[in-house]
C-alpha cells in the first residue's frame, strides 16, 4: 500500500512535467496547445538523434533541444499563432490541431513506427532503485523527474513573479493594450512566452522518453493527461498543476487496483469529478472544495 | 424632414431558388446510384452523405455556438456501439441505426450540462476525454473483444445488393431530415439568437440571449447527427473496431471539411464535405502522406483564409444560397 | 518646434466613423485640454495618436520625427506616452512592479523609481502593495508616475479626473502642473470645463469626430465651451 502510494506521487510528478508547458501557455496566452504533445514528441526524437546517433550525453542533449524548441516556439508564434489569435479564440485551437496531425504524421513518415527509447543513454538509471524501509523500491528515475518537476515550477514561477522579463509577460497576458503603451513589444514577449512553454516540454520528452517505450503518435496521450492536471488542479498558480497532477495520479492508480483497464478510465472519471465540482462552485476546483469544506 | 425609407423584408430569392434545385438534383442522383453505379457506388455514396452529415453538424457547433469540439467521436463511437449491441439483443439493424441516433440526443443533452460550462479549449478537449472514455468502456464490453472489434452480423440476413440500396436511402433520409431540422431551427427565433452568437456572444448576452440554452439546442442536434453518421458508418462498412470510430483522424476530417468549406455557413460545410470525398477518393491511397497534406491544407486555410471556400464566393452571389437570414430592400427612388 | 504635432486624424470604428480629421500640436510646457461629451471621438483619437488604434489618415510627428507608420510600443520608445482611461494599472502586481513596466520604453531620463517617489510621496509606503487595492487617486499617481518612468516628451492623458475624490484631483492637477513646468508636453482630455478654463494654456473641444473649438482660455467663456460641445462652431482660433 505504501509503496503504491509513493508510486502514486511519482507519477504525479511525471504528470507534472508533462503539464507545466500547457499550463504556462494557457495561462499566460489563453490558448490550449493542441499540439502540445506532438511537440513533446518532436523534442523526444531530438533528444535519441542527439543522444543514439551522435552521441551527446543527455544533459547536453537537452539543453541543445530546449534551445531548438524555444526557437521553434519563437517561430510557431510569429508565423502561426500571432495570426491566428486574431481571429478569435477557435482559430489558435483548430490551427494548432492542424500542426499536431502534421507533426504526428511527418514523425511516423521520417522515424517510423518502431517503439523507441532514451533509456540505453543512462546506462541504469531507468531500472535503479531506492530502497526504503520496509522493503520499498522506488525508482531512482521516478525521483528525479518529480524533482525536475518541483524544481521547473519554482523556476517558471519565480521568473513569472520576479523578474523583469516575467513581469513583461504578465502584463502582455493579462491587457495587451496597455503593455504595448507602455513600451513593451507584446509579439516579442509572447514569442519568448512560447519559446519557454515549448522548451519546457523537452523536460517533458525526456522523462517520457526514458519511463517507457514511445513512439510518433504518442502525442495525444501525453496531451490528454497534461491536460487533465491542467484542468483537475485549475489556472492560477503553477503549483496547482503539480496538485492536480498528483490527484490525476492518484485515481489512475487507484482504478489499476481496480480493474486492469480501470487506469485510464478513473484518471478521466477524476477530470470529470472536477469539471462537476467546479460546476457546482462556480470558481475553480480545489480551492472551491477547499473553501466548501471549511466553511460547513 | 425625414421620410422612412420603403423597406422590404424577403427570405430566399434567386440564389436560394437554384440551390435547392441543385439539392433537389443531388438528392435523387444519390437516391439513384444503385442503379447508376451498382453497390461499390452506394458505398461511396453513402460515404458521401456521412461526410456531409459530419461536417455540417460540426459546423453547427464551431460555426454557430463557437464551441470547437475534438472529440465529436464520442456520438460517432457510441451510436454505432449502441447498434452493435441492439442488434445483438435481436432490433433489427435499421431500426437500431435509428434507435442509436436517438440514444446520441440523449447523450448530448446529458453531456450538455457540464460539458457547456467549460470554455473554449477546455471544452474541446474535455470532449475528447469523454471520447476517450467511452472509447475505453467499449472495449471493456467481452462483445466487442477490445480493439479487434465485431460486425454487424445481423445485416447479413439481407441480400447484399437490397442491403446496400437500404442503407443508401436510409443515409439519405437521415441526412435531409438533420439538415431540414438545421435550417428550420436556423429560421426561427432561436436562429436569430444562434446567428446572435456567432457574431457576438457577448453582445448577444447583453440583449437577452439565453446563450447556454441556445447553445444546448446546438450541441444535442450536433450530437444527434453525428450519431446518425457513426450508425450509418457502421451500417456501410459493418465492421465495428473501435479505434475505427472513436479514432482521431475523424476529428481532423470535421475540421478539414469546415475550415476549407467556410466556417459558420451550411453552404461551406456541404462544399467542404463534397470536396473531402474527392480528395478522399482520389488520395486516401497516399495514407500519412494524405494526413499531412489534409493537415496542411487546413491549417493553411485556418490561418489564411480563415472563413474557407464560402467566404470567397458567398458574397459574390446575388443573396443566400440557403437562405436562413432575411434581405431587406431599401427601394432606391424613396431612399434619402 | 511643437513636441507633439497631430495633422488631419481620422479614425473609425468599422462603418462608424468616430474621428473626422483632427489637426493639433502642443509644444514643450505646453498643457492642451481637449474637452467634449461622451462620444465625440476623443479616446478614438487619443488611442490613434498612441498608435493603440489604427487611423485611417492622418500624421503624428513627435520632435519632429514622424511616427505614424510605428507600432503602439515603438511610439511610446519615441517618447509619446498614453495613460489610458481607468488607469488600466495591473492589479495583481505591486506598485513598484507596475512602475517598473513603464521603464519598458528603454528611455534615459531623470525619472527613476526614487523620483517617483519624491514627486508621489504618497507612494513610499505603498511600494509593496497590490496596485488594485489602491484608492482611486492613489491609482492615479501609480499611472502618471509609470507613465514617467518611461522618460517620455509628450503625455496625453485619458479622462484624468474620471472617478477620483476632489482631493485627489487636485492632488493629480498639482503633479501635471509640476511636469509642465519641466518642459514636458501635456495633453489632457477631461470632463470638466472650469478645470480647463482654469489651468489649460489652449483648449480644444471636439463634437462629433470634429474640432469645433481651439482657443486660449482667455478668448473664452463657459458658455462658448458648453457651445462648442454641442456642435456650435465658431470662432476657431488656429
Amino acid at each position: 500500500m505504501m509503496a503504491q502510494l509513493i508510486n502514486a506521487v511519482l507519477l504525479g510528478g511525471y504528470y507534472t512535467v508533462l503539464a507545466i508547458g500547457l499550463a504556462f501557455m494557457y495561462s499566460v496566452m489563453n490558448i490550449i496547445n493542441l499540439a502540445h504533445g506532438a511537440f513533446i514528441v518532436l523534442s523526444a526524437f531530438g533528444l535519441l538523434i542527439l543522444g543514439a546517433n551522435w552521441g551527446v550525453p543527455l544533459p547536453l542533449a537537452i539543453l541543445v533541444m530546449m534551445v531548438v524548441m524555444f526557437i521553434l516556439g519563437v517561430g510557431l508564434q510569429r508565423t502561426v499563432l500571432s495570426r491566428a489569435s486574431k481571429g478569435g479564440e477557435l482559430l489558435p485551437l483548430l490551427a494548432t490541431f492542424g500542426i499536431a496531425i502534421i507533426l504526428d504524421n511527418m514523425m511516423f513518415l521520417g522515424f517510423g513506427a518502431d517503439s523507441n527509447s532514451l533509456a540505453p543513454l543512462v546506462g541504469d538509471l531507468s531500472w535503479a532503485s531506492f530502497e526504503l524501509p520496509g522493503n520499498i523500491f522506488i525508482g531512482k528515475l521516478s525521483v528525479y523527474i518529480l524533482v525536475v518537476a518541483v524544481v521547473a515550477i519554482a523556476a517558471i514561477e519565480f521568473f513569472l513573479r520576479r523578474t523583469e522579463l516575467g513581469h513583461r509577460i504578465q502584463a502582455t497576458s493579462q491587457d495587451r493594450a496597455t503593455a504595448s503603451l507602455l513600451g513593451i513589444d507584446t509579439d516579442r514577449t509572447l514569442a519568448i512566452a512560447t519559446g519557454i512553454a515549448l522548451a519546457t516540454g523537452v523536460l517533458a520528452a525526456a522523462a517520457l522518453g526514458l519511463r517507457s517505450a514511445w513512439g510518433p503518435y504518442d502525442g495525444s496521450a501525453q496531451l490528454l493527461f497534461a491536460f487533465e492536471a491542467v484542468v483537475i488542479g485549475g489556472i492560477g498558480s503553477l503549483w496547482r498543476v503539480l496538485a492536480g497532477a498528483m490527484i490525476l495520479a492518484f485515481a489512475q492508480s487507484l482504478g489499476a487496483m481496480i480493474h486492469p483497464q480501470g487506469f485510464l478510465i478513473c484518471g478521466h472519471l477524476a477530470f470529470l469529478a472536477a469539471v462537476f465540482i467546479r460546476l457546482r462552485g462556480g470558481a475553480f476546483s480545489l480551492s472551491s472544495l477547499i473553501s466548501k469544506g471549511s466553511k460547513t | 424632414m425625414i421620410t422612412q425609407p420603403k423597406l422590404t423584408v424577403a427570405r430566399g430569392g434567386k440564389t436560394a431558388n437554384i440551390t435547392i434545385g441543385l439539392m433537389i438534383f443531388a438528392a435523387a442522383i444519390l437516391a439513384a446510384t444503385p442503379w447508376l453505379f451498382g453497390v461499390g457506388g452506394s458505398g461511396r455514396a453513402v460515404a458521401l452523405l456521412v461526410y456531409i452529415l459530419l461536417a455540417v453538424m460540426w459546423n453547427a457547433l464551431a460555426g454557430f455556438a463557437g464551441l470547437v469540439s475534438i472529440g465529436q467521436t464520442l456520438f460517432f463511437g457510441v451510436a454505432a456501439y449502441a447498434t452493435i449491441r441492439l442488434a445483438d439483443a435481436g432490433v433489427n439493424p435499421y431500426f437500431a441505426i435509428l434507435i442509436a441516433t436517438g440514444i446520441g440526443a440523449v447523450l448530448g443533452w446529458v453531456t450538455s450540462f457540464f460539458m457547456l460550462s467549460l470554455k473554449d479549449g477546455e471544452f474541446a478537449i474535455g470532449m475528447w476525454v469523454l471520447s476517450s472514455l467511452a472509447h475505453l468502456c467499449v472495449n471493456l464490453d467481452p462483445l466487442i473483444q477490445g480493439e479487434t472489434g465485431t460486425s454487424l452480423i445481423s445485416l447479413n440476413s439481407y441480400d447484399i445488393e437490397l442491403r446496400s440500396k437500404l442503407t443508401l436511402w436510409l443515409a439519405l433520409a437521415i441526412t435531409i431530415a438533420i439538415f431540414v431540422i438545421l435550417v428550420l431551427l436556423l429560421r426561427s427565433r432561436m436562429g436569430a439568437a444562434i446567428t446572435a452568437i456567432r457574431d457576438d456572444e457577448l453582445g448577444a448576452r447583453s440583449i437577452g440571449v439565453n446563450v447556454v440554452r441556445t447553445k444546448r439546442v446546438v450541441f444535442v442536434l450536433a450530437a444527434t447527427g453525428t450519431a446518425a453518421a457513426g450508425a450509418l458508418w457502421l451500417a456501410s462498412n459493418t465492421n465495428f473496431q473501435p479505434r475505427a470510430f472513436f479514432g482521431v483522424q475523424w476529428t481532423a476530417y470535421m475540421l478539414f471539411m469546415v475550415l476549407v468549406g467556410g466556417l459558420g455557413r451550411i453552404e461551406g460545410a456541404i462544399i467542404g464535405a463534397v470536396l473531402f470525398f474527392i480528395i478522399e477518393t482520389y488520395f486516401a491511397a497516399y495514407g500519412v502522406w494524405y494526413l499531412v497534406g489534409l493537415g496542411t491544407v487546413a491549417v493553411f486555410f485556418a490561418l489564411m483564409l480563415p472563413k474557407g471556400l464560402w467566404g470567397w464566393i458567398g458574397p459574390r452571389l446575388p443573396g443566400e444560397a440557403i437562405p436562413t437570414g432575411y434581405l431587406v430592400e431599401k427601394s432606391k427612388n424613396e431612399a434619402e | 518646434m511643437s513636441t507633439l504635432e497631430v495633422k488631419n486624424i481620422k479614425a473609425a470604428h468599422g462603418q462608424l466613423h468616430a474621428v473626422l480629421g483632427v489637426t493639433f500640436s502642443v509644444k514643450p510646457g505646453e498643457m492642451l485640454f481637449m474637452l467634449g461629451a461622451n462620444g465625440a471621438g476623443k479616446t478614438t483619437l487619443l488611442r490613434s495618436i498612441a498608435g493603440d488604434h489604427k487611423a485611417e489618415s492622418g500624421s503624428v510627428h513627435l520632435s519632429g520625427a514622424d511616427i505614424s507608420l510605428l507600432p503602439a510600443h515603438h511610439r511610446t520608445r519615441s517618447g509619446l506616452s498614453l495613460v489610458p482611461e481607468g488607469r488600466r494599472l495591473f492589479p495583481q502586481m505591486t506598485v513598484r512592479e507596475n512602475l517598473l513596466l513603464g521603464a519598458s520604453t528603454s528611455r534615459e531620463g531623470p525619472w527613476t523609481i526614487d523620483a517617483i517617489y519624491e514627486a508621489f510621496p504618497n507612494l513610499t509606503k505603498l511600494d509593496k502593495s497590490q496596485a488594485g487595492k489602491l484608492s482611486g487617486g492613489e491609482q492615479q499617481a501609480v499611472a502618471i508616475g509609470r507613465a514617467l518612468m518611461g522618460n517620455p516628451l509628450a503625455i496625453m492623458f485619458d479622462e484624468v479626473s474620471l472617478g477620483l475624490s476632489p482631493a485627489a484631483v487636485e492632488l493629480a492637477y498639482a503633479a501635471l502642473k509640476k511636469l509642465r513646468d519641466m518642459g514636458l508636453a501635456l495633453l489632457i482630455v477631461e470632463q470638466d470645463l472650469n478645470r480647463a478654463l482654469s489651468t489649460a494654456d489652449e483648449i480644444m473641444v471636439m463634437c462629433e469626430g470634429h474640432v469645433t473649438l481651439h482657443t486660449e482660455p482667455k478668448n473664452t467663456s463657459l458658455e462658448a465651451l458648453v457651445a462648442a460641445s454641442f456642435g456650435h462652431e465658431e470662432g476657431t482660433a488656429q
